[in-house]
């Protein structure tokens, strides 16, 4: 058997035309969280001014050398960028994918 | 093998839009349905046997390269290799492959085998087959790719740790979004349970020496859409070795071996004078081929820093920023021409079996990033 007989997908098509999904013009509510143990709260807008919200690195040192430990963002407010994880301390993220912007081969 | 230029679907923009194909199009055109591919049963046999029988001598390949410890040859850093051996011989998870072939007088020759980051599958698997329901549903197609990604992921269920099965690729192209949720579709429908997370979004925890995602949860299975030589030389890439959970990453990491083009004279080293490989030789001799033969680097992605080299002479080459880690030296073969166009089979291996495929055409000799993805159909 060379054929497909039927193909149905679950999950594709909805994903990716949302990457190209149309702005409506009409501002939105926006609600974010730079640490995932840490509440929603409304965002500062950002959208008539290109809809870029900035998110830095922050760590702290410890003996082994600087360790980064999440991400705030100005256009989020505090209470949102720092959790209550009591693990939060140890893990640390970004060590992976700064080799490229495009994986196809 | 026979090439015919047809009038596109009208709507087809809509129409490939509507399954998920949102990549088909960029500055040239990616998606092209203006001409297609009609191959015999007899030449689809003939691709299909050899897709089987160069899995298997690949196979035997990275037996014979971790037995003979060979891994300076390929530039695996001595540290990644027990990695790489634990996963060979635990027989860790593996779905899926591309052998790269030139199809001249009927005999495919592998160019290279895509075995770690493959792309195109989404291309391969859905976007021609529905192409084909529309342009001639009585015809077939060499394409059982989505039935044997559900397949194999329900096989490897049981040999996947009990804990979700996370899905990760990088940010800001769609491309490699698409192939990487494609996958994850299948596992879905497989009945697995899957989460996904951008590569930069990994997190390692130190005290716990384990890999997690956003919300802090264990990873222990993981799909990467994220080649090897990039992993093992970043921050978290020697962490790999040290967490805790020996997490599953598909594709294991004796992959890189395969992935490498420095199996290419290993194949031939093993198999020499098969009827699917090139002759192919290290630089120490690259004098058997005289003065034609192709230079690869042995690390490299989408025809980048090729040289095509005839009585000494390079007739045609590509820039790029590979090389340093060496380069193999390859026989010629020229993808077979139709009106200045030359087309190259991938060949798909899911599991371990043949599954399909896909064709990329481009306007040179070396198919780089300009190629273009063209359906076919068994006469």
């Amino acid at each position: 058997m060379k054929k497909s007989k039927f193909i149905q997908l679950v999950l594709v098509a909805a994903t990716i035309s949302s990457c190209n999904s149309v702005n409506s013009g009409r501002e939105r509510k926006i609600y974010m969280r730079s640490d995932t143990t840490a509440k929603y709260t409304q965002t500062r807008s950002y959208l008539n001014h290109g809809g870029f919200y900035a998110f830095r690195p922050f760590g702290v040192i410890t003996p082994n050398g600087y360790r980064r430990t999440g991400y705030y963002s100005s256009g989020i407010h505090e209470s949102s960028s720092f959790g209550t994880s009591s693990s939060r301390s140890s893990v640390s993220r970004a060590g992976f994918g700064r080799s490229a912007f495009h994986v196809s081969s | 093998m026979k090439r015919h230029i047809i009038k596109p679907r009208n709507n087809w923009q809509n129409r490939v839009e509507n399954i998920g194909f949102n990549f088909h199009s960029s500055d040239v055109p990616y998606w092209d349905e203006s001409v297609y591919y009609e191959f015999s049963m007899a030449e689809i046999e003939t691709i299909e046997s050899a897709t089987a029988e160069l899995w298997e001598m690949c196979i035997n390949a990275v037996q014979h390269v971790i037995d003979n410890k060979l891994y300076n040859q390929f530039c695996i850093p001595q540290w990644a290799v027990p990695h790489i051996e634990d996963t060979w011989n635990n027989d860790a998870p593996s779905i899926y492959g591309r052998f790269d072939f030139s199809f001249n007088n009927g005999v495919p020759k592998l160019l290279e085998f895509n075995a770690d980051t493959p792309t195109s599958l989404f291309e391969s698997s859905v976007v021609q087959w529905y192409w084909l329901q529309d342009f001639d549903s009585n015809k077939d197609q060499f394409n059982s790719i989505h039935e044997k990604l559900v397949e194999y992921w329900k096989y490897l269920k049981e040999y996947l740790y009990d804990y979700t099965l996370h899905f990760t690729t990088i940010k800001d192209t769609v491309e490699d979004l698409t192939t990487t949720e494609y996958l994850r579709d299948c596992a879905i429908q497989a009945g697995l349970d899957t989460k996904f997370i951008f590569i930069d979004e990994i997190g390692w925890d130190n005290d716990a020496s384990e890999f997690v995602d956003v919300e802090n949860n264990s990873i222990r299975n993981i799909f990467k859409l994220y080649p090897y030589e990039w992993l093992f030389n970043e921050d978290f890439g020697k962490n790999i070795l040290v967490d805790k959970n020996k997490t599953f990453w598909i594709e294991p990491s004796w992959k890189m071996i395969l992935s490498n083009k420095a199996i290419l004279p290993i194949l031939w080293e093993l198999y020499k004078g098969h009827p699917n490989l090139l002759e192919c030789y290290f630089e120490s001799e690259k004098y058997l081929l005289g003065f034609n033969y192709v230079k690869k680097p042995i690390l490299s992605r989408e025809g980048a820093n090729i040289q095509i080299v005839r009585r000494g002479d390079i007739i045609q080459e590509t820039s790029g920023e590979y090389g340093d880690e060496g380069f193999i030296y390859q026989e010629i073969s020229i993808l077979p021409e139709f009106d200045k166009n030359y087309p190259l089979i991938g060949s798909w291996v899911i599991g371990q079996q043949p599954a399909g495929i896909g064709i990329r055409e481009s306007s040179d000799l070396i198919t780089g990033n300009l190629s273009r993805f063209v359906p076919h159909l068994i006469s």
